[in-house]
């Protein structure tokens, strides 16, 4: 039996070949790069956006405690546009009591046996080879005006807070009812609601303010902030007023230098990077680093236990 | 030539091959540019309801402190929204004016003798129709009920923009924790959503209450800016420091279309035109355009 005879690829056969393989990849490969390019891209914001909520997550937890957290302690960091507000930093100890230094709390900002990582003064996070900056800036609700803290005064719930001068808790006092002087029982028509020392009475009031109601049913609730809310005071009480509307300030001085140290604050964590590949030329904002940003707002839960 | 020979005729195989080849990795190229594409939209996604969902989480730290703060005035209140007497005394006579209850009769009175009930000093007890739902309806998200008023109270201002207390804008504004002409890196807000009091024991102990708690929190996608890098001139319209304008527009519109402060997004090279359908109304679309998360938890609330 004969062999077929096989012949080998002609050198212009290899030449035309390798003419079409590269029209053909010339394109392909400026695909994947840009492919490449985007996955860079997406990669970098899905860990970007996971630091910065591992982050958030770990600062709203109850294993920060709420005075560990000093509103302008980094000073080397880049501070914010408005106002120029410094970043937060953590707090080895607050007062005579608190103490937070074996808490090892600068891990959550990547910091290494109490050190942080800095670029440009600003601490960061790596993950995936790139370099996150993390920034976070924190401010707690105090009393305003000069920065005085709000002193505690003889009435415990602080009822002299002033609405949108320090965070306030409103709330009714229970209601309560003037037995000598309620409508159900010295009832004589007309009944005038509005002038009668008739509190709020919740057994009584049973049909609202429905007009059609018989008047020794009807409490009409809607007076407290109506025309006659500053008529309606509790007999022998004075000026105060009868259906007694608190604005309560909480006022916490944990470390005991009696000023108010708040409860509430707000936190701001800002993640900055540049995805690899995209430092130079690039189209559109890439050239810009990358940002991302969260708002959150941490109570103190633990009042002055910790 | 026989068909036997034009098969075994390997002449031109190599260029086959090669276009083979080349088709295949072309498609895998095209592959990874559209899911990447796709990526990019999910992401974007996921990046505001993380926002959101930590605007929530804030609402809920704020509801949380305002129940460790006031737990007696937080119980009174949910107490008196399913018409409980927080204060009723059981070691006392039960009296219809000095220790009324221990449930108020709240609900629709039927009185069957008015003349009666008050000409005898309203001693006729009127029959009432325990009625209404305690929880926050999707019309007015009000506890209805006039009793459902001091919940209402208590939980009005565990939320944003109550006479500028907390403040989550990205416009500059004098904000009370981080000071003066402080701006947030976007706008949002919360406010506590639905409150469903379970009770105990079928709603007759007293002193303790189960209640469920879900906070909202939203995250507008409009005006979103960096705190550190200036704009350059591609700013938000809504703060004149000129931060740099991070809200995305996904390259899917062009200038025109976009409107002032995203010249640094927008690029009609990269735009798809047939994606242009908002046209003129992109900045209202843009302004309205927000995410929503809640947070849901049950504590239980005491008298203390």
């Amino acid at each position: 039996m004969v062999l077929k005879k096989q012949k080998g690829f002609t050198l212009i056969e290899i030449l035309v070949a390798m003419s079409i393989l590269i029209v053909f990849l010339l394109p392909v490969v400026s695909l994947f790069m840009l492919g490449a390019r985007g996955n860079e891209f997406n990669t970098s914001w899905q860990d970007g956006t996971k630091l910065a909520h591992s982050v958030m997550n770990r600062l709203l937890s109850e294993d920060v405690p709420f005075t560990a957290i000093d509103p302008e302690g980094f000073g080397t960091g880049t501070s914010a546009m408005g106002g120029s507000r410094a970043q937060m930093d953590f707090r080895d100890s607050f007062g005579p009591n608190l103490d937070f230094s074996d808490f090892n709390l600068k891990e959550i900002l990547g910091a290494k046996n109490g050190a942080y990582k800095l670029l440009d003064g600003d601490r960061i996070i790596v993950k995936g080879r790139r370099k996150y900056k993390v920034m976070v800036w924190a401010g707690i609700y105090k009393r305003r005006g000069g920065g005085t803290a709000l002193t505690r005064g003889s009435d415990p719930y602080q009822s002299d807070a002033t609405k949108g001068e320090e965070l306030t808790f409103s709330y009714f006092v229970n209601p309560w009812f003037d037995i000598s002087n309620d409508c159900v029982i010295s009832y004589s028509a007309p009944c005038d609601e509005d002038t009668k020392n008739r509190p709020i009475d919740p057994y009584t009031q049973l049909a609202g303010d429905d007009p059609g109601a018989p008047a020794h049913i009807r409490n009409d609730i809607s007076k407290m902030n109506g025309s006659n809310f500053s008529d309606r005071y509790r007999p022998g009480w004075g000026t105060d007023i009868r259906i007694e509307n608190k604005d309560f300030h909480n006022f916490e001085d944990l470390d005991e230098d009696g000023t108010d140290d708040g409860a509430y604050m707000k936190l701001v964590v800002g993640v900055q990077w540049q995805p690899k590949g995209w430092g130079k030329g690039g189209s559109g904002g890439s050239t810009k680093p990358q940002e991302f940003y969260l708002v959150s707002f941490k109570a103190n839960l633990q009042g002055a236990k910790r | 030539m026989s068909i036997q020979q034009m098969k075994l005729n390997q002449k031109g195989i190599s260029v086959l091959l090669v276009i083979c080849i080349g088709m295949t990795l072309m498609a895998l190229a095209v592959i990874l540019m559209t899911s990447n594409t796709s990526n990019t939209g999910n992401m974007q996604e996921a990046k505001e309801r993380t926002q959101s969902l930590f605007i929530a989480k804030g609402a809920q730290q704020h509801a949380l402190l305002k129940f460790r703060l006031l737990p007696t005035e937080f119980y009174d209140a949910a107490a008196l929204a399913i018409g409980k007497n927080p204060i009723y005394n059981f070691s006392k006579v039960k009296s219809r004016y000095e220790n009324p209850g221990p449930a108020f009769f709240t609900g629709e009175a039927i009185v069957t003798n008015e003349a009666n009930a008050q000409g005898n000093g309203g001693n006729e007890i009127p029959i009432f129709q325990r009625s209404g739902q305690w929880w926050l309806s999707d019309d007015d998200k009000k506890f209805n009920g006039v009793m459902g008023e001091y919940l209402n109270k208590f939980l009005e201002d565990i939320a944003t923009d109550q006479d500028d207390e907390v403040v989550i804008d990205s416009a500059p504004h004098d904000d009370l924790a981080m000071g003066n002409n402080w701006f947030d890196p976007f706008a949002g807000s919360y406010r506590v959503d639905k409150v469903l009091i379970f009770g105990k024991a079928k709603g007759v102990n007293y002193g303790v209450d189960s209640v469920l708690v879900s906070c909202r929190g939203t995250a507008k996608r409009a005006f979103q800016s960096s705190l550190t890098l200036s704009g350059a001139g591609n700013c938000p319209t809504n703060n004149p420091q000129c931060p740099r304008n991070l809200t995305r527009v996904y390259l899917k519109y062009g200038v025109t279309q976009a409107g002032s402060g995203f010249a640094d997004q927008t690029n009609e090279d990269f735009s798809n035109s047939s994606k242009f359908e908002m046209g003129q109304t992109f900045e209202s679309e843009l302004a309205s355009a927000e995410r929503v998360e809640y947070v849901t938890g049950v504590y239980e609330v005491s008298r203390e």
